[in-house]
């Protein structure tokens, strides 16, 4: 039943996703962008992750979404011309598809090695509770750090966009 | 309730650093004062629940760092060493406070100035009160910046804020041998509570003992004014003369002694690095002394003393008499404190005259400050059975008793000329004839009531003060009650001998003996003071003119100022304004483009620009015309061929680990 | 096929999906959105790989992954925006101002 779960949630992410990256309009594009990610958060729970699926739903398909629909509305729609970057779209996609069929081999690999490998017993505990207890003990320094760093984005965020925006 | 000894004064310096300039203004010192009057009842309360039940003990509040492995606590630690200090900041800043009422009235920063006070005296009673080294490096931080923040307080006079910076940069150094020997401490034991440390100390290889008391002992150099690091010591008096007597001699500069006391274990296993702490603490307190002599500012003397002394202190720690050393602490507290203040009431009538030229006779305008301050400096030279005397010549006994004869004679030595500085800055002072200008004389007035109380209270500390606790010497109340937090290898020895030997008889010839000397000491620096001052005052002049060599070399401090200028402080400014100079060329070539540093190269160099640089460029440029149609097609500026290449770039990585052997 | 197969599948799709739209796409915002899902690709490699041993390593990798995530999206578009208002276009093929 999960296995089918999942099996249909990445058709359906996989599907949009390509949407994202085909369709000419940046606001379908964007609003694509939100399925998959709802997708991925539906994954998340799963595969046991319930508080990475809430923060996903939250930050993600909430707050970054709304961010870039909020830019393509204010940037408005752009028409496009043809431009040298479309010359590399063949050799582009050759690229990326070699890279996708890399990762797949070592992912492939890695799980048949995996196979053998007696799984740890998830015993029924608190997901949520454990995951916070590892975040807030062992990596505890890593998240500070991280306040900072999104201090430092924040700041940068302001100094970009404000009005008169840097001058030479 | 140990925790309401460093909160409260922590409240008062809140409430008044945050609304004293709105709301508070005049009457600061309600809160201030209140706060650390609160803050001694409840010293006054732990202190005597403690002497009920004389049993160390920790009071843990919260974790404050927790990065495993490393985990600090905020506690305190209640034991004899803590709360004998705790007594004394309090009790003594508590007076200070009142003074200050006095002393900064009308004053344009008076909250500002309450605040800081009280600020210090949160960060002071961290420090002493601290069950571990992070704390207390907390705290020894916390009054750095206060010494710094009060040095400077008038910060509109140039030289306080030079002397304010100055007073910062030494403690760095000094600060910097504390870090460094916290570090060796937490590597070696994986833990900076005192009593983890301590009973782990025995495991200690005499290498690293020493590396760290040495290291300990350099940051007791820059905090306690030792040499090389006390130069910013008398600088500091340019701060109000109430912080002088509160930070500068009373209780700041004395943690380093206090820190030394509490790493007694450490230092049992390093007789080297206190044999090295034993001379610098001689040394300083004759190099000090003899400084003191010749000069003519009424706080320099002071405050030169104040680095004499606490030479002695060292001097007793070094020669593993802690107990003597801290009694000295605490005696030293009472009447430098009290010379301080005297000097601060002085000045005050004086309206800021500070040069002993310009005093004298003011023995009929001020009796109080007066009969105050002589009681001081017969405490301070060392006349029984006043408080100097006791801790002074225990340390000089216990330092002949260990075995070190040469530092003990230098300490005898130095309690003379202790004895005629002081008598001579008594004598210019208060009696004698008045050298006051005119102008200044029909206003001479005595201190008000705010000033002449903490005066007396410390003119009665300054008499009981060694006598009830240090009596009879070596054997009083004092070194019972601090002998437990003390661990040294003279005091197993006493523990072992004591009882039998010392017991029953009182004191025996040696005592006695040594005893007589310092008394002697100060005796014939009093009488040379006499004679020089009062009854030929024009004698001072003319042998000044005879050893005129040696004058000026004390007068002028032995130019150590100096020499520290043309040696550390001038290179490395010099330094920093080419590296300062070197970061500015560097940003304006990236945010202007270069273009003003460019014309002003070429304004200077452009002939050279032409002939030479030009044809080397155009010949290298004559080589690269023909590369550069070939390499800028790959320069194409779009973000998205960059992106290309790297993932290609990826993608050749992970192709060439299908050949290199791997390991998940 | 078993759960953790179809989501590694999924996010290695993902990150194929978006190197190939960051490589392709002339619009910048809709290449901020393909870097979006190839951090989400990645996030949901680490997640499952933190299910297939239990351990929750990979669940906190991901969680500074989406920090970062959220960072570079802000910071993203207000460059977008920035150079929108110099220069009213943001299509990428515009700007090679990186050639000098």
């Amino acid at each position: 039943m999960i296995t089918f779960l999942s099996f249909i949630f990445t058709l359906v992410g996989l599907t949009t996703a390509i949407l994202v990256v085909t369709s000419k309009v940046p606001m379908n594009a964007a609003l694509f962008l939100v399925v998959t990610l709802f997708t991925v958060a539906a994954n998340y729970v799963l595969l046991g992750a319930e508080f990475l699926a809430a923060v996903q739903v939250i930050v993600y398909a909430g707050a970054i979404m709304v961010l870039i629909i909020f830019v393509i509305q204010l940037v408005g729609f752009q028409p496009s011309k043809d431009g040298s970057v479309q010359k590399q779209t063949p050799i582009a996609i050759v690229a990326a598809g070699l890279l996708f069929v890399q990762i797949a081999f070592y992912t492939v690999r890695s799980l048949t090695q995996l196979n053998g490998i007696q799984k740890p017993v998830q015993a029924a505990v608190d997901h949520t509770a454990s995951f916070s207890q590892t975040l807030f003990t062992k990596y505890l320094l890593p998240f500070e750090t991280a306040s900072i760093l999104l201090l430092v984005a924040i700041v940068g965020t302001v100094l970009l966009a404000q009005h008169k925006g840097i001058r030479e | 309730m140990v925790a309401l000894i460093p909160l409260l004064p922590a409240l008062g310096a809140a409430v008044n650093g945050l609304f004293g300039r709105r709301y508070i203004k005049e009457n600061a010192h309600w809160v201030a004062v209140g706060a650390c009057g609160l803050s001694f009842l409840a010293a006054v309360f732990t202190f005597t629940s403690f002497l009920r039940e004389p049993q160390s003990y920790e009071v843990r509040m919260f974790e404050w760092i927790a990065v495993d492995p490393l985990r600090i606590e905020l506690a305190f630690l209640v034991d004899p060493l803590s709360m004998l200090m705790a007594m004394v900041v309090t009790g003594v800043g508590f007076l200070i406070h009142i003074y200050s009422i006095g002393y900064m009235h009308g004053d344009g920063g008076y909250h500002r100035y309450f605040a800081y006070l009280n600020l210090f005296m949160t960060a002071m009673l961290l420090l002493v009160l601290a069950n571990n080294y992070l704390l207390m490096f907390l705290g020894w931080e916390g009054v750095g910046l206060c010494s710094y923040l009060l040095i400077g307080f008038w910060f509109h006079k140039d030289s306080a804020a030079n002397a304010a910076k100055k007073a910062f940069l030494v403690n760095r150094i000094g600060d910097a041998g504390f870090i460094l020997a916290l570090f060796l401490i937490y590597g070696q034991c994986k833990s900076l509570v005192f009593h983890d440390v301590m009973s782990q100390a025995h495991a200690f290889s005499t290498g690293l003992a020493t590396a760290i008391g040495i290291l300990l002992f350099v940051g007791a150099m820059g905090k306690s004014a030792q040499i090389p690091l006390y130069v910013w010591l008398p600088d500091a008096m340019e701060g109000p003369t109430s912080v002088s007597a509160l930070i500068h001699a009373a209780t700041m500069v004395t943690a380093g002694v206090y820190m030394v006391a509490r790493n007694s274990a450490i230092y049992a296993l390093a007789p080297a690095a206190l044999n090295f702490m034993a001379s610098v603490g001689a040394i300083t307190a004759l190099f000090a002394a003899s400084i003191a002599l010749v000069q003519r500012d009424i706080k320099k003397v002071l405050a030169y003393s104040t680095v004499s002394q606490l030479g002695y202190m060292f001097l007793s720690c070094g020669v593993g008499a802690y107990v003597s050393g801290m009694f000295h602490l605490m005696t030293h507290a009472f009447f430098k404190g009290l010379l301080f203040l005297g000097s601060g009431s002085v000045i005050h009538a004086l309206g800021g005259e500070q040069d002993m030229q310009h005093m004298g006779g003011l023995r009929k305008h001020m009796p109080i400050t007066a009969a105050t301050f002589t009681i001081a400096t017969l405490a301070i030279a060392g006349i029984p059975p006043l408080a100097g005397f006791w801790s002074k010549d225990e340390i000089l006994a216990e330092t002949f008793k260990n075995g070190h004869k040469l530092l003990w004679g230098i300490g005898a030595l130095t309690a003379l000329m202790t004895s005629f500085y002081m008598f001579r800055l008594l004598f210019l002072t208060f009696y004698g004839k008045s050298r006051v200008h005119h102008d200044k004389e029909h206003h001479l007035h005595e201190s008000p009531r705010t000033i002449t109380i903490p005066l007396s209270i410390l003119a009665f500390l300054s008499i009981f003060g060694g006598v009830l606790p240090g009596f009879p010497p070596e054997r009083g109340w004092i070194h019972g009650f601090l002998s437990p937090a003390i661990s040294s290898v003279h005091h197993a020895k006493e523990i072992l001998h004591g009882a039998a030997e010392h017991g029953a008889h009182a004191l025996s010839l040696l005592d006695l003996t040594l005893m007589a000397v310092s008394i002697g000491a100060a005796l014939m620096g009093l009488a040379a003071a006499w004679y020089f001052y009062l009854i030929r005052p024009a004698l001072p002049g003319q042998w000044a003119s005879r050893l005129k060599s040696i004058h000026t070399l004390l007068f002028n401090k032995y130019w150590v100022d100096e020499i520290y200028l043309s040696v550390f402080v001038r290179p490395l400014l010099k330094l920093c304004n080419r590296l300062w100079d070197f970061d500015l060329q560097g940003i304006d070539g990236i945010v202007n483009g270069a273009s003003r540093v460019a014309v002003k190269s070429a304004e200077e160099s452009g002939r050279f620009d032409l002939k030479f640089i030009d044809g080397v460029i155009n010949d290298i440029g004559k080589l690269f015309d023909k590369w550069h149609d070939i390499l800028r097609r790959w320069q194409t500026g779009f973000v998205q061929n960059y992106a290309l290449v790297m993932v290609i770039g990826v993608l050749v990585l992970a192709t060439s680990m299908f050949f290199i052997p791997y390991h998940f | 096929m078993n759960l953790d197969t179809i989501t590694l599948i999924f996010g290695t799709g993902l990150f194929f999906i978006g190197i190939t739209g960051v490589l392709i796409r002339r619009n910048a915002i809709v290449v901020l959105m393909c870097i979006e899902l190839i951090l989400n690709g990645v996030n949901l490699t680490f997640i499952t790989f933190s299910h297939i041993h239990g351990n929750l390593a990979g669940q906190v990798a991901a969680i500074f992954v989406i920090v970062v995530a959220a960072a570079e999206a802000a910071v993203g578009l207000a460059i977008v925006i920035a150079v929108f208002r110099r220069h009213p276009s943001i299509n990428i093929d515009e700007f090679n101002v990186l050639k000098w």
